[in-house]
C-alpha cells in the first residue's frame, strides 16, 4: 500500500544553527525521489525529520492524506535505511529481517507463519535467500546493504527512506546494486525518497530530483529538465561530471559574446553574464570555432578530460574515444555543440537563458 | 514533528520526584557524615562518651604538635615518591609490552599480578622480604656484599621499605592505564615518525608522550588521590614507627581515634587530609586543562612572492 | 630519482595460513608514476608497506637502483609517505609538522624555513603554518601530509589510497595536482587505490593486483583495451565489462538462459567447452528489427531490465537469460520496460578469457 508523501515548512535546527529549510517537498505515490546536495546539505537531517527521528524539528509532514506531523515514529510507517545498514550483529539474517515484523504494534497483525513468508518474499527479490542463517559479519559489504534494505521492505512501508545505502560499497557492486534498486522499487511500488551526494546516481534512479544545498531545495524536477535547463548556478555546478565550466561572458544588442564565440540572446538586457558550458558539450580537434590550447589530459577508458586554454580561460572539455590523440602543449579546435549555451545572471545567480 | 512539550525542562513535577531516592541515598552516607566528622572534629569527643563543643581547639593543638607536623610530611613525601616512581615504572612497562613482539598474554598478565593481591598480604609480604634474619632483601644484599640494612627500624630506609612494597602493588595500575590508551594511539602519526626518520627514543619523546598526557594525567590524578590514604602497607610493615617516622595522617587518624579514644583529634586530621587532597586535586585539574590548550609556537608567516625553488630572498 | 624493482616478494603474517603477498615481480624505472590498482584485500597496501620498509619481506628482494634495501629501515632508505588517514603530528603546529624531517636531519633552521615556506604555498596552504592541523578541512590536511611528504626531496614517493577521504567533486582536482607533483619533482611515485579511475587518469603504468598476485603490469591503455586475465576485464571500466559464461556446442554459444550464433571470424579464438566472452558496454549497441546477423558480430536478445539516464550518458541493463548485460551510450535514449530487444558487438571488440574457476589468463581476439 503506497500514498504520496507532502512536507511542508520543514525546518531542523541544531542550537542556533538552521540546518534545513524546506518549504515544501511532495512525491506521488509510488515515486522514486531523489534528494541530491553535497555532504553536510542537510540530506540526513531532512530524512530524519521526515520519519521523526528529531525532536527538535518543525513542520508539517502528511502521508497519504493524513497528518503524522505530531505521531511517533514508530507509527508512521515509514521504514528508513541508514548509511551504516545498522544490522544487528547478534542475530541471523533471517532474524533481523524478521525483527521488524516483531515490533509490539505488529506482532498483533501477523502469526508467526506469516511472518516468515514475508521474510522468504523479501529474501527472495534482494537475492538473500542463501544467506538467511548467517550473521551479518560473515557477509559481503553488498550483502550486508541488501540486508538492510530487506529489513525496510519487509514492513511493506508506505514510505521508504533511504539515506546513501550504497554509497560505501566498491564501484563495481554500486552499479549493479542501482539498477536492482530501482528496479525493485519500481516492481513494489512504495513511494521512495533516497539521498545521495552523486549526481549521477540522482539522475540514474530518480523520477524526480530535489537538488538541496546548505540546507534549502534550490531546484526540484524530472533529472534532465534539471540537467538541461537548470534554474541556477549552484543547481548546474551540482549536476553533471566533470562540473560545469564557468566563463565571464557579455550580452550586447541582443547577442552574447563569450571567448570570441557569439550566439544571439534574444530578449536579454545588455551586460556582464555568467555562461555555463558543460564540459560533454566541447569537442576538440581538427578546425573548430575556436583555438584553445591542451593543458592537461586524463584518460579514462573510452573518453578523456582535456583540460584547455582558451582565451585566458581554464575549461574541461569530455571527449569521446581514443585518449592519445593530444599532448600537454597542443593547439587543437574548440568547438561548441549548438543549443547548448547556458547563461546565468552574475549578480543573482539566476539562469536567464538556456538552450543557445 | 513534536512540539516542545513536556520534554522541556521545567514542566514535570514528577521527574523531579523519581531523583528523591538516590538523593536521599546520597545525603545520608556522603553528607551527613562529613558534616558529623567535621562536628566531631570541633569537639572533644572521646569514646567513653564524654562530648563538649571547642571550636578549633583540636586544629591548633594538631597544627602545632611536630608529631603531627611529621605525619603531614610523611604523608606527601609518600604520595610524591610512590606516584613518581609508579608513573616511570608503568610507563616502562607499558613501552616493553607494547614493543614486545611475542609472550604478550603472558607478560601482560606477570606486570599485572601485584595488583591482584589485598593491601594486608602485601603488607605481609615485604614484611618477610624484608625481615632482617630471614627476609630474602638483606640476604641478596650480604650475597653481593653490601652491608645489611635496617629497613624496617630505622628512617629513612623503613620510609623507603614503604614505598617499594607501595610501588610493587599499584605500578600496575598506571601501567594498566597507560598501556590501554598507548593500544589506542592512532598508527598513522607514528609511521609516519618512522618514516621521516625518528629514532625509537624520538618517536617516544615527541609523539607518543605528548599523545599519551591525558591518560597519564588520569592516572597520575586518581593514583594521587588514593595514595594520600596510605594505611595498610604502613600498618603491617613498620607499624608507623620508628615512632611516627613512617606514620601516615590515616595511620595516626586510626591510632588516636580508635586507639586513644580521641575521636576530635581524630576527625580533625581527617579534615585536614581532605582539605589537602581537595587541593592537589584541583590543582591538578587545572594543569591538566591548561595542557589541553596550549597556543601554537609561531605566528603565521608572512609569505614572500617567490616561486618554491628558489627560497626565501634574503 | 630511484629505480625500484623487486623480485620475488612474498609477505605472510604471522599466524596466517595464505601468503599476503605471492612472490611478486616488478620494476618501476625511475621517474615514473606506477598505480597498484586492486580490490580489497589483494595485497596493494601491504606491497606499499613493504616498499616502505614498514613491514618486513618474508622472502625475496627489493632493490632501490640496484642496491638490496629489503633490510633497511625506512629512515634509511630516502622515501617518503603519505598516509591515507594522513598521520599528522596533532600535537605541533603545521610548519612544525613539515619541518620535522629536516629537524630530524639537523638542517640548520634558515634552511628549514625557506623550505617548508617554499613547498607550503606550492602546495596553496602557506596560510596556515601557524595553526594547528585539527581544526583544519580534510583538504588542507592533506596537503600538509603531502608537503611533509615532499620536504626532504625524496627519491621515492608512496601514497597510500590518497583519494579515499576526498569527495567526488574535489577528486579530479586532486589527481591533477598529483600528477603536477610528480611532473615537478620527478620522483619515482608508487600509489596504491581501489578506484580504477584514479589510476587510468594518473598512471604511467598500472600494476593491478588481486589475492596476493598480479594481473596485469601495462599502460593504461592496454589494460583498457586489452586486458590479460577475465579480473583486469571485470575491474577497471566503469561500467565495467560485461564478462558471459559461455560454452561452445557446435555452431553456437550456450550460456546461462541464453544462446547465441558464433560470429564469423570469431571462431579461431574460441575453445571447446566453457569459456569467458567479454565486451565493453560502450561498445554494445541495441538494435531494433531483425537481428542484424551473425555476420556482423556477436548478437544477443534478451528484456530491458532498467535504464539509467546519466545527463552525459545512458546505461541501460539489458536482462539476457540469468545474466545482465549493461549497454553503455551517449544519447539521451528510453525503451520501455521489460520490452524486448537485441544487442550486438563487434567481433573485434570481442575479449576471449579461457574460464575460470578463477581468473586465467586469456588471449584478446
Amino acid at each position: 500500500m503506497t500514498a504520496e508523501l507532502k512536507v511542508s515548512e520543514l525546518s531542523v535546527t541544531y542550537g542556533d544553527v538552521a540546518a534545513v529549510r524546506i518549504d515544501e517537498l511532495s512525491l506521488d505515490a509510488g515515486e522514486f525521489g531523489v534528494l541530491l546536495g553535497p555532504s553536510g546539505a542537510g540530506k540526513t537531517s531532512s530524512l530524519k525529520a521526515i520519519a521523526g527521528l528529531l525532536p527538535g524539528a518543525a513542520g508539517a509532514v502528511h502521508l497519504g492524506g493524513r497528518d503524522i506531523s505530531r505521531t511517533a515514529p514508530e507509527e508512521r510507517d515509514i521504514a528508513m535505511c541508514f548509511e551504516s545498514y545498522a544490522l544487528y550483529p547478534h542475530l541471523t539474517v533471517r532474524k533481523n529481517l524478521e525483527f521488524p515484523l516483531r515490533a509490539p504494534r505488529r506482532v498483533r497483525e501477523l502469526t508467526a507463519q506469516e511472518r516468515r513468508r514475508r521474510v522468504d518474499e523479501v529474501a527472495d527479490v534482494l537475492g538473500l535467500g542463501q544467506l538467511l542463517e548467517r550473521r551479518p559479519a560473515q557477509l559481503s559489504g553488498g550483502q550486508r546493504q541488501r540486508v538492510s534494505l530487506g529489513r525496510a521492505l519487509v514492513r511493506r512501508p508506505t514510505l521508504l527512506l533511504l539515506d546513501e545505502p550504497i554509497s560505501h560499497l566498491d564501484a563495481k557492486l554500486r552499479n549493479g546494486m542501482r539498477a536492482e534498486l530501482k528496479r525493485m522499487q519500481r516492481d513494489m511500488g512504495v513511494t521512495t525518497l533516497f539521498a545521495t551526494p552523486d549526481q549521477g546516481e540522482a539522475f540514474a534512479l530518480g523520477d524526480r530530483v530535489f537538488v538541496l544545498d546548505a540546507g534549502e531545495l534550490r531546484q526540484v524536477g524530472e533529472p534532465t529538465e534539471l540537467y538541461l535547463r537548470p534554474s541556477n548556478v549552484r543547481v548546474a555546478e551540482l549536476l553533471g561530471a566533470p562540473r560545469i565550466n564557468l566563463v565571464d561572458g557579455e550580452v550586447r544588442g541582443q547577442r552574447v559574446t563569450v571567448l570570441g564565440l557569439e550566439r544571439p540572446a534574444e530578449g536579454l538586457r545588455d551586460g556582464p553574464v555568467l555562461v555555463g558550458l558543460r564540459p560533454a558539450d566541447l569537442t576538440v580537434g581538427g578546425h573548430r570555432e575556436l583555438e584553445a590550447a591542451v593543458v592537461a589530459v586524463q584518460p579514462l577508458g573510452n573518453a578523456a578530460i582535456v583540460t584547455v586554454k582558451v582565451s585566458g580561460q581554464t575549461l574541461r572539455v569530455l571527449t569521446q574515444g581514443a585518449f592519445d590523440e593530444w599532448q600537454v602543449g597542443d593547439a587543437v579546435g574548440l568547438g561548441v555543440r549548438s543549443g547548448s549555451l547556458l547563461l546565468f545572471d552574475p549578480v543573482t545567480t539566476m539562469c536567464v537563458k538556456a538552450g543557445i | 514533528m513534536t512540539d516542545k512539550g513536556p520534554r522541556s525542562a521545567g514542566g514535570a513535577w514528577y521527574q523531579h520526584l523519581l531523583l528523591a531516592p538516590p538523593l536521599v541515598f546520597f545525603a545520608a552516607f556522603a553528607v551527613f557524615p562529613l558534616l558529623f566528622t567535621l562536628y566531631v572534629s570541633l569537639s572533644v569527643w572521646s569514646i567513653s562518651g564524654d562530648h563538649r563543643f571547642i571550636g578549633f581547639g583540636n586544629y591548633a593543638e594538631l597544627l602545632t604538635s611536630p608529631d603531627f607536623q611529621t605525619t603531614f610530611f610523611n604523608t606527601v613525601a609518600f604520595a610524591v615518591a610512590t606516584v613518581l616512581v609508579e608513573y616511570v615504572c608503568g610507563m616502562t612497562a607499558a613501552l616493553m609490552l607494547y614493543r614486545s613482539r611475542a609472550g604478550q598474554g603472558a607478560l601482560r598478565l606477570a606486570f599485572l599480578l601485584p595488583m591482584m593481591f589485598t593491601p594486608v598480604v602485601v603488607g605481609f609480604i615485604w614484611r618477610t622480604m624484608f625481615d632482617p634474619s630471614y627476609g630474602p632483601v638483606d640476604a641478596l644484599l650480604r650475597w653481593v656484599g653490601l652491608p645489611s640494612v635496617p629497613w624496617l627500624s630505622e628512617r629513612p630506609w623503613a620510609f623507603a621499605a614503604v614505598v617499594i612494597a607501595d610501588v610493587w602493588q599499584w605500578t600496575p595500575f598506571m601501567f594498566l592505564i597507560i598501556y590501554a590508551a598507548m593500544r589506542a594511539l592512532p598508527t598513522a602519526p607514528l609511521e609516519a615518525a618512522v618514516v621521516d626518520g625518528a629514532s625509537s627514543r624520538q618517536v617516544f619523546w615527541d609523539h607518543m608522550m605528548p599523545m599519551l598526557l591525558p591518560a597519564s594525567l588520569t592516572a597520575i590524578l586518581l593514583r594521587t588521590i588514593e595514595s594520600f590514604k596510605l594505611f595498610d602497607v604502613v600498618y603491617l610493615l613498620t607499624g608507623g614507627g620508628p615512632g611516627v617516622g613512617t606514620a601516615t595522617i590515616t595511620l595516626s587518624a586510626y591510632f588516636t581515634g580508635l586507639r586513644n579514644g580521641d575521636l576530635g583529634s581524630a576527625a580533625a586530621m581527617t579534615f585536614l587530609l581532605l582539605v589537602v587532597v581537595l587541593v592537589v586535586t584541583t590543582v591538578l585539574l587545572k594543569v591538566a586543562a591548561r595542557i589541553g590548550r596550549t597556543k601554537p609556537r609561531r605566528r603565521v608567516v608572512e609569505l614572500p612572492q617567490t616561486s618554491p625553488s628558489e627560497g626565501v630572498p634574503a | 630519482m630511484s629505480r625500484v624493482e623487486l623480485r620475488s616478494v612474498s609477505k605472510r603474517y604471522p599466524k596466517a595460513d595464505d601468503l599476503a603477498v605471492k612472490q611478486i615481480s616488478f620494476e618501476i624505472p625511475d621517474g615514473e608514476l606506477v598505480v597498484i590498482l586492486g580490490p580489497s584485500g589483494c595485497g596493494k597496501t601491504t606491497t606499499l608497506r613493504m616498499l616502505a620498509g614498514l613491514e618486513g619481506v618474508t622472502s625475496g628482494e627489493i632493490l632501490f637502483d640496484g642496491k638490496p634495501v629489503q633490510d633497511t629501515p625506512p629512515a634509511a632508505r630516502n622515501i617518503a609517505m603519505a598516509f591515507e588517514n594522513y598521520g599528522l603530528y596533532e600535537q605541533w603546529d603545521v610548519f612544525d609538522n613539515i619541518a620535522y624531517p629536516l629537524r630530524l636531519r639537523s638542517v640548520p633552521d634558515a634552511q628549514i624555513e625557506s623550505s617548508v615556506t617554499g613547498i607550503a604555498s606550492g602546495l596553496g596552504i602557506a596560510d596556515y603554518l601557524g595553526q594547528r592541523p585539527g581544526a583544519l578541512s580534510g583538504g588542507v590536511r592533506q596537503r600538509i601530509g603531502l608537503a611533509r611528504a615532499l620536504v626532504r626531496d625524496p627519491s621515492v614517493f608512496l601514497l597510500d589510497e590518497p583519494m579515499s577521504h576526498v569527495d567526488a567533486d574535489g577528486r579530479n582536482d586532486m589527481r591533477l595536482e598529483i600528477r603536477r607533483i610528480h611532473e615537478r619533482t620527478g620522483a619515482t611515485m608508487v600509489i596504491v587505490t581501489h578506484d580504477q579511475e584514479d589510476a587510468l587518469m594518473m598512471a604511467d603504468r598500472i600494476l593491478i593486483m588481486n589475492e596476493g598476485g598480479i594481473e596485469q603490469y601495462d599502460t593504461p591503455r592496454q589494460i583498457y583495451d586489452a586486458p590479460a586475465t577475465a579480473f583486469v576485464a571485470g575491474f577497471v571500466g566503469e561500467p565495467p565489462m560485461n564478462i558471459l559464461s559461455v560454452s561452445r556446442s557446435g555452431d553456437s554459444l550456450d550460456g546461462a538462459g541464453f544462446a547465441a550464433s558464433i560470429p564469423y571470424g570469431l571462431d579461431a579464438a574460441l575453445v571447446p567447452g566453457r569459456q569467458l566472452v567479454a565486451f565493453r558496454p560502450h561498445l554494445t549497441r541495441i538494435v531494433s528489427g531483425p537481428a542484424a546477423g551473425a555476420a556482423g558480430g556477436l548478437v544477443l536478445t534478451g528484456q530491458v531490465y532498467m535504464v539509467e539516464p546519466f545527463g552525459e550518458r545512458t546505461i541501460v541493463t539489458v536482462q539476457v537469460g540469468q545474466t545482465r548485460v549493461k549497454v553503455e551510450s551517449r544519447a539521451q535514449e528510453s525503451y520501455d520496460l521489460d520490452s524486448v530487444v537485441s544487442l550486438l558487438v563487434r567481433t573485434e571488440d570481442l575479449h576471449v578469457f579461457a574460464d575460470p574457476a578463477g581468473s586465467g589468463r586469456g588471449e584478446r581476439f
